[in-house]
């Protein structure tokens, strides 16, 4: 009777490491924007803090629900993680054709927190992927939030050529692409490698298949991204300001401190 | 040794960062680093090199971390050299050929890390390093063909690279993954202890060698084109030249190496060597097809790397893993220089043509076919016999042993047709000296023959210094031997028959073009289009697009 217990911290949980269409709610809540200026629960900080701290409830609630399932609940698990795999090739797939800048980042966070499901399912220490999957993340959603900030709108198309106008601000841009979908060093690469070779010797179907497609869907939407704004010909009737040097700086050195996060994940992890 | 390895790996990844802080400050000047930090890099990648053929076998390095191991032993340190070779050339060859070029300094930085990239890759002590390096490869390779950030096609059919290489990158993660699982081991030589000495496994419900096997395949299959995951590298001359010189005389011979440092999974796989056949096969032939359909020069060399790929894929399968990488240096060596020197031919060719009068000239320019005042029976019967003795004499004359295996007959076949090829082209232009121009090719073909042989056979002593081992590589490559004997003389009496055939035709002026002009009108179209596999892709990418922006609207984006 423990898969009773479960059921509902479960689906809690799915709020969490979002399980369409309980999805929707984080999706919507990404995509809100401010009613004012003063309007915290819509700043850009406010949302990043949130979408980290949601992936650890989630770990949590999961958590609880496995220990209340005890050893009763082992369906239940697997339907979860086979829902979370689907939810991943969902969100990978519809990411393709996403090009506001809002609701590309809240997809892609819907598909790649939706492999925890595989990694909980089989056995992996959830709590690490998790992490690693929402912090890739945060790079790429404050530099949209400076897109929007700086042209009114974060979308791909719109202002193309940004490399050759903002040589500076494109450097770090494509970098945060890249972390966000997860290449190497990013912490986002480690967790996926983590939730393959935890969940690989449980289940290599329903492990290795939804991680490998919804990888390969999302190179290709990040790719979608970087056409539609850091290549291409740029506009001449807009007004581009890069970013100084100093800027620069700590920006990029907070992705040095993301690759080491991903370093550090790894050395915990073997 | 070990900082040396690790120097080997840094010098470029060190160099990259030094072009990217002095960029303002130094201007073009950036190139000197290049430069220097890619002759160092040859000059470590030598040292180590020498010093595993003085003491041969291999060594684990560890920086004290799980991951960034080190593995040095023949294959990784030849692999260094070849790759750290080919990328001084480019270097220096960019440092003019690029001088005008807006993104002097990031082409530069962009190739020290790629160079960088491909030494981690090769050099990896394990699986997590291997697959770190085998990803980032794609990555670099993207930004480096996407050089001219305005073009569209640049930016099309590198995208298309990077698919076709992240397509290629699952397997290995699988395989890894199942590695880790199955040996709970990353470490390469602990991997090659365990799969001898650990308990059969299954995965997906096969012998596991045997699924890591076809993974590790697929995953080679993407970085070294192979058919039908071959349409990123003839598309992809939109690149500054000296990355095309890279890409196909360093990158596409990643799929080689994969399968030669996985050597010791493929020995306990049962069929996994021949779908490599089977696969390398059909590259070969699509590759060299389409390479004659192609009046550009650059796409022609493109496709010849295709079909030179797949014969490497090929060698694979026939067990003859250190011939697969000796092809590979000889390719990335003439193909680099071809490369790199195909702009010029091309500007050279627009002032003067240049083609010296004589049998070519009249064959290619003026049509004039004077046919050879002899027999094409007695043509016929040199070109089907002459090569055969001289291939077959070669490997008698250097290892008896040889023969006795499979692989090493079909590869033989192969330089049987090449040589026999050759020939018929002498008879095809006639001229008036055609028994001169018969004893220089026959002589040029034994001479290309003895010299693969011996190198070969060398290259077999440096990377697979055990027998026993060469032998279990061909055993595994191996089919039944009755089905084995009727397949191979149904083909020589078959190809032979299609020599004479050929010849009769040309004797009597009756062309086989002309005879079947349906049937070779309706092949030229079909590879003029290069068998649709390109378009195949492009719609498909479409149509998953539009159905991608059909469901976001069904569902309202969230």
């Amino acid at each position: 009777m423990g898969w009773l217990l479960a059921l509902p911290l479960f689906l809690l949980a799915g709020f969490c490491l979002p399980l369409f269409p309980l999805s929707t709610a984080v999706n919507r809540f990404v995509q809100r924007q401010p009613a004012g200026t003063d309007e915290r629960l819509a700043a850009a900080r406010t949302k990043a803090l949130v979408l980290l701290g949601l992936p650890l409830v989630g770990v949590l609630l999961a958590q609880t629900g496995l220990w209340a399932a005890g050893g009763s609940g082992g369906w239940l698990v697997d339907v979860f993680a086979l829902w979370g795999g689907l939810t991943s090739l969902l969100y990978a797939f519809r990411l393709l054709s996403a090009r506001d800048g809002q609701i590309w980042i809240g997809q892609l966070y819907s598909s790649a927190l939706a492999l925890v499901w595989v990694g909980v399912a089989h056995d992996v220490p959830p709590l690490l992927p998790a992490l690693g999957l929402a912090a890739s993340l945060l790079p790429l959603w404050f530099l949209l939030d400076d897109l929007n900030g700086r042209f009114g709108i974060a979308r791909t198309g719109l202002y193309p050529g940004l490399g050759l106008r903002m040589p500076r601000f494109s450097a770090l841009f494509v970098a945060a692409v890249l972390v966000a979908v997860a290449i190497p060093f990013s912490p986002g690469f480690f967790a996926v490698a983590d939730l393959a070779f935890g969940g690989a010797g449980a289940n290599e179907l329903l492990t290795l298949l939804p991680l490998s497609l919804a990888w390969l869907l999302w190179t290709w939407a990040g790719i979608n991204l970087l056409t539609g704004i850091v290549f291409g010909e740029p506009r001449g009737d807009l007004d581009y300001v890069d970013l100084d040097r100093r800027a620069m700086l700590v920006r990029g050195g907070g992705m040095v401190v993301l690759a080491l996060f991903g370093l550090v994940l790894v050395e915990w992890v073997l | 040794m070990a900082p040396l390895a690790y120097a080997l790996v840094l010098m470029m990844f060190c160099s990259a960062l030094a072009v990217r802080a002095s960029a303002a400050r130094l201007g073009d000047g950036v190139a000197r680093i290049s430069v220097g930090a890619s002759a160092l890099t040859l000059a470590l990648a030598l040292s180590l090199f020498s010093v595993r053929l003085v003491h041969g076998g291999a060594e684990l390095y560890s920086a004290g971390l799980s991951l960034f191991t080190l593995y040095v032993d023949p294959l990784s340190t030849l692999m260094a050299v070849l790759v750290s070779a080919v990328g001084l050339v480019v270097h220096v060859f960019s440092v003019r050929y690029m001088q005008d070029d807006p993104a002097y300094t990031r082409f530069f930085w962009l190739l020290d890390a790629i160079i960088g990239v491909i030494l981690m890759m090769v050099l990896a002590g394990d699986l997590l390093t291997l697959l770190l390096g085998w990803h980032l490869l794609g990555v670099c390779l993207y930004f480096l063909l996407n050089h001219d950030t305005r073009r569209r096609a640049a930016n099309r059919y590198a995208f298309w690279t990077l698919f076709t290489h992240r397509v290629g990158d699952l397997p290995l993660l699988a395989a890894i993954a199942l590695i880790y699982h199955g040996y709970g081991t990353l470490s390469i030589p602990a991997l090659f202890d365990a799969i001898t000495t650990a308990p059969q496994q299954t995965a997906f419900g096969l012998p596991l060698p045997e699924v890591l096997g076809v993974l590790i395949l697929a995953s080679a299959m993407a970085k070294s084109a192979q058919f039908p995951l071959h349409t990123w590298l003839p598309y992809t001359m939109d690149g500054p030249t000296p990355v095309s010189a890279l890409m196909h005389a360093g990158i596409v011979n990643a799929g080689g190496f994969l399968i030669n440092r996985f050597a010791p999974v493929f020995v306990e796989t049962q069929s996994v060597l021949l779908i490599a056949f089977a696969v390398g096969l059909v590259t070969t032939i699509m590759g060299s097809l389409m390479m004659l359909m192609q009046s550009d020069i650059k796409k022609a060399l493109g496709y010849s790397t295709m079909g030179q790929m797949g014969y490497m894929v090929m060698e694979c399968g026939l067990g003859a893993f250190s011939l697969a990488i000796y092809h590979l240096i000889a390719h990335g060596v003439f193909k680099a220089t071809l490369f790199l020197g195909s702009g010029a031919i091309i500007g050279n060719a627009r002032k003067d043509p240049n083609i010296p009068e004589g049998e070519i000239y009249k064959f290619m320019v003026e049509r004039k076919v004077p046919h050879p005042p002899l027999s094409w029976v007695v043509f016929a019967g040199i070109t089907i016999t002459v090569p055969l003795v001289i291939v077959f004499g070669a490997h008698q004359l250097i290892d008896e042993g040889f023969l006795h295996h499979q692989g090493a007959l079909i590869l033989l076949l192969f330089g049987w047709i090449t040589g026999a090829q050759t020939l018929f082209f002498v008879y095809k232009i006639g001229g008036e000296r055609p028994f001169t121009v018969l004893l220089y090719v026959v002589l040029s073909f034994a001479a290309v023959i003895l010299t693969y042989v011996v190198v070969g056979h060398a290259f077999d002593a440096l990377l697979y210094p055990d027998p026993a081992f060469r032998e279990a590589l061909y055993r595994a490559a191996s089919v039944n031997f009755t089905t084995f004997a009727l397949v191979l003389v149904l083909l020589m009496v078959l190809i032979s028959a299609g020599w004479l055939v050929v010849f009769r035709s040309e004797a009597e002026r009756q062309p086989l073009t002309r005879r079947f002009r349906q049937l070779y009108y309706g092949l030229y179209a079909l590879l003029s289009r290069e068998f649709y596999v390109a378009d195949l892709y492009s719609r498909t990418g479409e149509r998953l697009l539009t159905a991608s922006r059909r469901l976001n609207a069904l569902l309202r984006w969230a």
